[in-house]
C-alpha cells in the first residue's frame, strides 16, 4: 500500500541551520496495516509524514501509494489519496468556517470543485449529521456553528471524522493527541482506532507515548537520526513491552532514548 | 431601498430650495476648487481672490478648497459647492476642472491653469469657445517663442532633451508640440519622461546626454527642481524652462507667463459672469497677457553663459 | 452652519460611496477572505477607468466599456497572482510590482495621455455625477445601489459553490485547504482576478461619475477601501453573520466614509488638513475594535479575580 524507498531531506543545505531531517528513510506498508512511530526527538518521525504528504519535495528516493509513484506531485494533487489529522487542532479545520462547510470541503476531497455546484447540498447535510451523532459529542446539532467555537479534542475528532469521509487509500496521523488533555486524548484515539477498523484503513500514527504505541496498531517502527532503525512486525508486537523497546533502542542506536515529551509509562 | 434614497434625496431638494431662498441679500458665493498645493498653481488662485475682491469687496465671499493632489477629493469638493449652490466655481488645473464639469452643468466654471481646454473636456473642433457652463484662462505657454529663446541662446547646439512627467497630460502636449518647432530650426530632439520623483534623477541623468535640454510647464517637475539641478548644473547642461518656478529651481532662461496674472484675468472673467450676467458659454478661453524673456542669473554665471540685454533676471 | 447644504451634498457623498462601496467589496475578497494584502488595487482601479474612458470616447455602449473593464481588471490581478505563486514574490510586494507597471499599461492604455475627459454631454455614460440632485432612474444612486445588490447577491451565491468554499478554505487555513486536496495557488490567483476585476469595474464607474480618468486616479484606493471595510465592520458588523450581510456593510462603510469627508468639507476645515484627517478617521475606526477587545479582556479579568477572592 505505502512504499517509502530510501528517501533523504536535508533542511536549509549548506546554511548553519542545515538539518539532515531524513538521511535513508525506507518503509513499506500492507494493506490494512496500523503503525506507530516513535522515536526521540529530531528523529524524523513527523518529516517523514510530511514527506508523504507532499509538504516538500524529498532530495532522494520516492514514494509510492497504491502503486502509484507520488514522488513528483504536488501536496493538493496527493490529498485524494490521503487523510491527516495534525498535532494542532487549529491546522485541520478551518475556524471561521462552520462545522458543515468543513465537512463539505473534506466530503470533496481529491474530486473537482465547480464554480456552478453548490458548496454543501440537502443529501450531504443529513449525511454529516448521521456520521457526526456518531462522535457522541452533539456536534450533529451544531452543525451551523463555527469551528473556532469547538475544543481541541471536538476539533481533532471533527479533523478525524473529516479525513475518513472520503476513505484514503493512507491515514496520516501526526501527534494527533498531544495537544489534548489525558481523557480527551484517550477518546479520540479510541476514536481513531473505530474509524481505522470500519474502513479497514491503512494508517501511520505518530505519537510520543510509547504504551498508545504499543496499545494501538499492528506494527511499530523506531526512528533515530533520519532512519528506520527498528521495525517490529506483526506477529511479534502483541508481546512486545516498554522495557523490550528500549532495550531493541539502545541496542541499535547505541545510546540513551533521548525525547523529553517520551512517556514511558 | 430606492425608494428611501428618493424620500432622502426629495428631503434634501426642498431643505435646499429653502435656504436658498433665504439667502436673498446679494453677497456671491464663490467655490475655488484648486487640484494640488504649488508655487503656480497659488499664485493662480491668489490673483483670482484680488481680481474678485478688488471689484467686489465685501459683496463677494471665496471659498478655497484644496484636493491635495488626490483626484477623489476633487469630486467630493465640487459636490460640496454644487451643494453649496455656489455662483461660481473656479478650477485650478485640468482634473478639478473635469469633477467641476461632472458635478454641474448649471454653475458657471471658470477654469484656470488649464493648458488646452479642447483637450481637457474632450471637445474635438476646438474655436476659443466651449459652448458650455465652462471658460477661464489657459497658462500654455508660448511654445514657438521658448524654441526661439532656445536657439538664440543656443545656436550650435545640436541635440535637445525634452524632460517631462508621464502622469501629466499637458506636459506630453507641450512636449510634442516644442518638438516641432525645434525640428524647424535644425535640433534635434528627444523625448525623457520620468513616473515619478523617484526616477527624476536618473532620467535626468540619461538625458544630459543632449546639448541643451527644456523642461515644460510640469507640476511634477517644478516639484523637484532641486533634483534636477543637482545633475544637470555639475554636468554642465543648460535647462530652458517652460515658466518661471522650473526656471528659477534649474533652469537658465525662460519665455515666462505670470500665474499670478493668469488668476487675475481669470478673476476679471469672474467678475463678468457675476455682475454682468455675461453668458459663460460664448465667453472666449483667454491666453496669457504679455510674455517676458527671463533668466535665472546664478545658473547663467555658473554655466558661464552670457545672455543679450533684453532679459530680465528673476528675482 | 448651513445645514441644509450639508444635506443637500449628501446625496453626492453616498454615490461617491456606493461606487467606492463596490471597490471596497473587491477589497474585501481579498484582504478579509483570502487573507491577502493586495496592493494592486491602486493601479487596477485607474486601469478600469481608463479602458472604460477610452471604449466610451470611442462610441462603445457604455455596459460594453465596464464588462471589458472588468475583464482588463482581472487581468491584473492574474499579474499579481502569478507573481505571487509561481514566482514566489511576497504578496504585498506581487502587488507593488503590479501597481508600478500598471502606470505604464495605463498610460498605454490612454495612447500616452495621463488624463482623459469624458464629456457626459457627448457621450452616453451611465451615471453622472451631475444627476446626483435630480429625482429620477437618472440618478447615479439609483443605478449603482442596483448594481451592488447584484454584485453582492452574485458574491454571496458564488462563495456557496464548491469553488467559492475552496477559495475561502483557502483563506481560512492554508494547511487544511491543502489537505483537501484544493490547488491554493490557483485559488489566490482566481480570488486576486475577482477581486481587481470588481475594483476595475468600480474604477470604470468612477470615470464616469466625475467625468475624467486619470493615470493616478486609483492613489490611495487601498486605504480608502481597507477604511470602508474596516467602519463598515466597525459600525454594522455585530449585526451581520452572513457573507451578504458583511459585504453589505463594507458597501455601507464606503458611504459613511464619504459622508464624514463630506462633514469635513462642510465644516470649513482647511483642506490643507484633509489627508491628516483622513489618516485619523481611518485609525480611529481601527483602534475601536482594539480598545473594545482591551475593555473586555479587562473586565474578565476583574471578573476572575472576584471570583478567585
Amino acid at each position: 500500500m505505502l512504499d517509502i524507498n530510501h528517501i533523504a531531506k536535508t533542511f536549509n543545505p549548506g546554511t548553519i541551520t542545515e538539518k539532515k531531517a531524513l538521511v535513508d528513510a525506507d518503509l513499506h506498508l500492507q494493506d490494512g496495516d496500523f503503525v506507530t512511530v516513535i522515536g526521540g526527538n529530531g528523529a524524523g518521525k513527523s518529516t517523514m509524514l510530511n514527506a508523504v504528504a507532499g509538504v516538500f519535495p524529498v532530495d532522494r528516493g520516492n514514494i509510492v501509494i497504491d502503486g502509484e509513484d507520488v514522488t513528483d506531485l504536488s501536496e493538493h494533487r496527493r490529498a485524494r489519496l490521503l487523510g491527516r489529522v495534525f498535532q494542532d487542532p487549529m491546522t485541520g479545520t478551518a475556524a471561521a468556517m462552520t462545522i458543515e462547510e468543513n465537512m463539505a470541503l473534506a466530503n470533496r476531497r481529491g474530486k473537482h470543485r465547480s464554480p456552478f455546484r453548490w458548496g454543501i447540498t440537502q443529501k450531504e447535510r443529513s449525511m454529516f449529521r448521521d456520521e457526526l451523532a456518531r462522535l457522541g459529542l452533539g456536534l450533529e446539532n451544531r452543525m451551523q456553528a463555527k469551528v473556532g467555537l469547538l475544543s481541541g479534542g471536538q476539533r481533532q475528532a471533527l479533523t478525524l471524522l473529516m479525513a475518513t469521509l472520503q476513505k484514503p487509500q493512507l491515514l496520516l496521523l501526526d501527534e494527533h493527541t498531544a495537544a489534548l488533555d489525558p481523557k480527551t486524548a484517550a477518546k479520540v484515539l479510541h476514536l481513531t482506532r473505530e474509524l481505522i477498523q470500519d474502513h479497514h484503513l491503512t494508517a501511520m500514527m505518530v505519537t510520543h507515548n510509547m504504551k498508545d504505541a504499543l496499545q494501538y496498531g499492528n506494527r511499530i517502527i523506531m526512528m533515530h537520526e533520519g532512519r528506520v532503525i527498528v521495525d517490529v512486525e506483526p506477529e511479534m508486537k502483541a508481546s512486545l513491552r516498554v522495557e523490550n523497546l528500549l532495550e531493541m533502542f539502545e541496542h541499535t542506536s547505541g545510546g540513551k532514548l533521548d525525547n523529553d515529551r517520551m512517556l514511558l509509562s | 431601498m430606492k425608494r428611501i434614497a428618493s424620500l432622502l434625496l426629495a428631503l434634501c431638494l426642498c431643505l435646499s430650495c429653502v435656504a436658498v431662498a433665504g439667502a436673498e441679500g446679494k453677497t456671491y458665493q464663490v467655490g475655488v476648487l484648486q487640484l494640488v498645493q504649488h508655487v503656480a498653481l497659488d499664485a493662480a488662485t491668489q490673483g483670482f481672490q484680488d481680481a474678485l475682491k478688488e471689484a467686489l469687496g465685501d459683496s463677494v465671499n471665496i471659498e478655497v478648497k484644496n484636493a491635495s493632489g488626490e483626484f477623489n477629493n476633487c469630486t467630493t469638493i465640487a459636490n460640496d459647492f454644487v451643494a453649496g449652490n455656489v455662483d461660481l466655481i473656479m478650477a485650478n488645473a485640468t482634473p478639478a476642472l473635469q469633477a467641476s464639469v461632472g458635478a454641474t452643468g448649471d454653475i458657471p466654471i471658470l477654469g484656470t491653469s488649464i493648458t488646452d481646454y479642447g483637450t481637457a473636456l474632450d471637445i474635438a473642433d476646438w474655436t476659443g469657445t466651449t459652448g458650455i457652463n465652462v471658460s477661464g484662462t489657459a497658462d500654455l505657454a508660448p511654445l514657438d517663442g521658448q524654441a526661439e529663446i532656445l536657439n538664440e541662446l543656443f545656436p550650435d547646439a545640436k541635440t535637445v532633451g525634452l524632460i517631462y512627467c508621464s502622469a501629466e497630460a499637458n506636459s506630453l502636449y507641450q512636449v510634442r508640440t516644442i518638438a516641432g518647432y525645434l525640428n524647424e530650426l535644425g535640433y534635434e530632439t528627444k523625448e525623457y519622461a520620468f513616473a515619478d520623483s523617484n526616477d527624476v534623477a536618473s532620467v535626468t541623468e540619461s538625458a544630459c546626454e543632449c546639448d541643451v535640454l527644456y523642461i515644460p510647464t510640469d507640476n511634477t517637475a517644478a516639484t523637484y527642481t532641486e533634483t534636477i539641478a543637482n545633475v544637470v548644473i555639475p554636468a554642465g547642461k543648460p535647462v530652458i524652462a517652460g515658466e518661471e518656478g522650473i526656471c528659477v529651481g534649474c533652469g537658465v532662461a525662460t519665455l515666462t507667463i505670470s500665474y499670478y496674472d493668469l488668476g487675475y484675468a481669470t478673476g476679471k472673467m469672474a467678475v463678468k459672469v457675476l455682475t454682468e450676467g455675461a453668458d459663460i458659454s460664448t465667453m472666449p478661453v483667454e491666453y496669457a497677457p504679455q510674455f517676458t524673456k527671463k533668466y535665472n542669473a546664478a545658473n547663467c554665471e555658473a554655466l558661464n553663459i552670457q545672455v543679450p540685454e533684453d532679459y530680465v533676471a528673476i528675482e | 452652519m448651513d445645514f441644509a447644504k450639508l444635506l443637500n451634498a449628501l446625496p453626492g457623498a453616498a454615490s461617491q460611496g456606493v461606487i467606492w462601496g463596490m471597490m471596497a467589496i473587491g477589497v474585501y475578497i481579498t484582504y478579509r477572505i483570502l487573507d491577502v494584502a493586495d496592493l494592486t488595487v491602486d493601479g487596477s482601479m485607474a486601469t478600469g477607468g481608463a479602458v472604460a474612458a477610452v471604449l466610451i470616447t470611442q462610441g462603445v455602449n457604455p455596459w460594453l466599456a465596464v464588462l471589458c473593464a472588468f475583464l482588463v481588471g482581472m487581468l491584473t490581478g492574474l499579474l499579481t497572482g502569478l507573481f505571487h505563486t509561481a514566482m514566489g514574490i511576497p504578496a504585498i510586494l506581487a502587488g507593488i510590482l503590479t501597481q508600478l507597471a500598471l502606470y505604464s499599461v495605463n498610460l498605454r492604455i490612454m495612447d500616452g495621455k495621463a488624463n482623459m475627459a469624458v464629456n457626459v454631454n457627448k457621450y452616453w455614460v451611465l451615471v453622472s455625477s451631475r444627476n446626483v440632485r435630480v429625482l429620477s432612474l437618472q440618478n447615479p444612486i439609483c443605478l449603482t445601489l442596483l448594481l451592488t445588490v447584484i454584485l453582492i447577491a452574485l458574491l454571496y451565491l458564488f462563495f456557496g459553490t464548491e469553488y467559492g468554499n475552496a477559495l475561502r478554505a483557502t483563506g481560512a487555513n492554508q494547511n487544511m485547504a491543502r489537505a483537501q486536496g484544493i490547488n491554493t495557488s490557483r485559488a489566490k490567483v482566481v480570488g486576486l482576478m475577482l477581486s481587481n476585476g470588481i475594483v476595475a469595474f468600480s474604477g470604470a464607474m468612477l470615470t464616469q461619475y466625475q467625468g475624467f480618468a486619470d493615470v493616478q486616479m486609483g492613489r490611495g484606493a487601498i486605504v480608502i477601501g481597507l477604511a470602508a471595510v474596516i467602519i463598515g465592520e466597525v459600525v454594522l458588523g455585530k449585526f451581520f453573520r452572513s457573507l451578504w450581510g458583511k459585504l453589505l456593510c463594507v458597501s455601507v462603510g464606503a458611504i459613511i466614509y464619504y459622508f464624514v469627508m463630506q462633514i469635513v468639507l462642510w465644516l470649513g476645515l482647511n483642506t490643507n488638513d484633509l489627508k491628516m484627517l483622513t489618516a485619523l478617521v481611518v485609525a480611529i475606526f481601527l483602534a475601536v475594535p482594539y480598545w473594545k477587545g482591551l475593555a473586555m479582556t479587562r473586565r474578565a479579568g476583574r471578573g476572575k479575580e472576584e471570583k478567585h477572592a
